[in-house]
């Protein structure tokens, strides 16, 4: 039950650190937040300077730092993935 | 849904803790076994207090609280079971989950799974921005979503409320607390149309219980839209000017009906934009800081003018009517008071509605909402100035030949030496405008009209020069002083 100080890097150590002890509840926990979520992750079209990864959650905020927790250990790729 | 190899199927949901805790039958543990709510577990460091062993739901709500406490929104994902016949007819009672609410009847019987803390940090200067909104005599109240003890948490860091504030009666309140309190909205007979049943107005159920609320609140948490408009809705009930920030769909009623609305640029649907009065193109609070300082700045400069323009035309007033009576011919001709109200109306007016924001500006209160524009101590500034400028014009008007410099006379005699009480008289009213115009930017409450210091950047404004390398409608050698002098030595038609 870490503290996330800084999100990025922190957040990322933290999503690695969870992946590793949950084990066999992890896919379990992936479907269950990206497919019952309204945000969404899409391709980043670049408009805004502020985001250089490839891709980009957007929508419901609170819905947003969920998925970026398993964006931090799937990448956005993986997690479209999962989602479809 | 998800179907199951085994064809059961297995139904994910994710929502607020305390609104799924009465809703679970079991924890799943690493394993994967589902455990009881009432087992006992070991309780982890992070979290101890006093026992070393709680049951699984004891270690839930403290889960929730130690993220909640350290300013985290806490979601709970838990899921369910069921065989496919089971979900099948569940389905076919239910509209075929037609509705997002006909899927309600899913959410029992819940295994949770894991509670994920998400904290969105505070940005930068936010701390800052609401001491400064503080110390203008603003209260900020934050509405949120968020469970009591995390917003509580997050209103802490931000500076909305203070740890000794906490535990005032009604200072934190949930949203349901809050409308069961002030008896939610009720709807009245509009008084503007007594004869009209369907013309009704929104109105606080008990408003002298709201009065005694808001003197205290500071945060109201599970809040929903229809709170925010409650609150906006009895504030203004209550004489007070009340601004909202929104992003939601449902946020509109509340941004329309606050003095100001303000919707998230990047986050707000279209449907918050077109309510909103204005758009923060970068969602940040402290932008709203900078809203209002220029806000505050505009309603400062059109009193400024307003004081200005008075001061002006109730010495013009005087003089030439003064004159008229006791000299029987006006000091000031036609020409030079169209001058006179050419400069003071355009350039002088231009000069003191661009005056930038002043340094203290949100260190004052803010004007009540039915406040005159012009206060009592303008008045008094406005004939405060005005007496000061008679005395000396007609001091200058009386004896100002005998001890003004002699060419000043000859000059103005050479080049009309039919009506010379117009030139002595021309020069010291427009330079008493000038002062006056200068002392319009200590005007709110200083006796000193003296002013403390001579504004050069609004005389560089009022003359021009300003203007010199940005304008070149406005040549650096041809300021208006200079005009002025031009206007002086001018042959007059008599």
């Amino acid at each position: 039950m870490a503290e996330v100080g800084n999100p990025n890097e922190e957040s990322l150590k933290l999503a690695k650190n969870v992946h590793e002890h949950i084990g066999g509840m992890y896919n379990d926990l992936a479907r269950a937040v990206l497919w019952n979520s309204s945000a969404r992750i899409e391709k980043n079209d670049f408009s805004d300077p502020a985001y250089t990864e490839e891709y980009v959650t957007k929508g419901n905020v609170t819905e947003q730092g969920l998925i970026k927790f398993f964006m931090a250990i799937e990448g956005g790729e993986g997690c479209l993935g999962i989602k479809h | 849904m998800v179907k199951k190899e085994d064809g059961s199927v297995r139904i994910y949901t994710k929502g607020a803790p305390d609104m799924l805790f009465d809703k679970l039958v079991g924890v799943q543990d690493q394993e994967g076994n589902v455990l009881d709510m009432m087992d006992e577990c070991t309780v982890p460091a992070e979290l101890k207090e006093d026992d070393d062993e709680i049951t699984q739901i004891d270690l839930l709500e403290k889960t929730v609280k130690y993220f909640a406490h350290r300013a985290f929104r806490t979601l709970l994902i838990c899921y369910r079971d069921m065989s496919m016949d089971e979900y099948e007819s569940t389905k076919d009672e239910h509209n075929n989950f037609e509705k997002e609410s006909d899927k309600d009847v899913l959410e029992c019987d819940l295994v949770a799974m894991s509670i994920f803390g998400i904290q969105d940090p505070l940005r930068e200067g936010i701390i800052e921005s609401i001491e400064k909104v503080r110390l203008a005599g603003i209260t900020t109240i934050m509405c949120t979503g968020d469970n009591i003890d995390t917003a509580i948490a997050i209103s802490k860091n931000a500076g909305i409320i203070t740890e000794d504030k906490v535990n005032d009666k009604f200072a934190c309140m949930t949203g349901k607390d809050f409308r069961e309190e002030v008896g939610g909205i009720i709807k009245v007979q509009d008084p503007e149309f007594p004869e009209d049943p369907s013309k009704t107005i929104d109105k606080v159920g008990n408003i002298s219980k709201f009065r005694a609320v808001k003197q205290n609140l500071r945060v109201l948490a599970r809040s929903s839209p229809e709170d925010k408009y409650l609150l906006v809705t009895g504030i203004q009930e209550c004489d007070g000017v009340v601004a909202v920030t929104g992003d939601g769909t449902n946020d509109a009623p509340a941004l329309t009906k606050a003095d100001v609305g303000f919707s998230m640029g990047i986050t707000g649907t279209d449907v918050a934009k077109g309510a909103s009065d204005i758009i923060l193109m970068d969602d940040n609070f402290t932008s709203i800081v900078v809203a209002l300082r220029y806000g505050r700045s505009v309603y400062d400069n059109v009193r400024k003018f307003i004081q200005f323009q008075l001061s002006v035309n109730v010495v013009a007033m005087f003089i030439v009517f003064f004159g008229s009576v006791v000299l029987r011919d006006s000091p000031l001709n036609a020409v030079q008071m169209l001058w006179v109200n050419l400069v003071m109306d355009t350039l002088g007016a231009l000069a003191l509605a661009t005056e930038p924001p002043a340094g203290d500006i949100l260190d004052r209160q803010p004007y009540k909402k039915n406040n005159a524009i012009v206060t009592e101590v303008m008045w008094r500034n406005i004939f405060g100035h005005a007496i000061w400028q008679i005395i000396i014009l007609v001091v200058i008007l009386f004896s100002g030949q005998g001890w003004l410099c002699e060419n000043y006379s000859i000059k103005c005699l050479k080049f009309n030496p039919n009506n010379s009480k117009e030139c002595i008289e021309f020069n010291p009213f427009y330079s008493n405008e000038l002062y006056v115009m200068n002392n319009e930017i200590e005007m709110w409450n200083s006796l000193n009209l003296t002013a403390d210091k001579f504004n050069t950047t609004l005389i560089d404004k009022f003359t021009c020069n300003q203007y010199k390398t940005k304008n070149p409608m406005y040549p650096a050698d041809k300021p208006c002083t200079k005009e002025q002098i031009a206007v002086k030595y001018l042959p007059q038609e008599q």
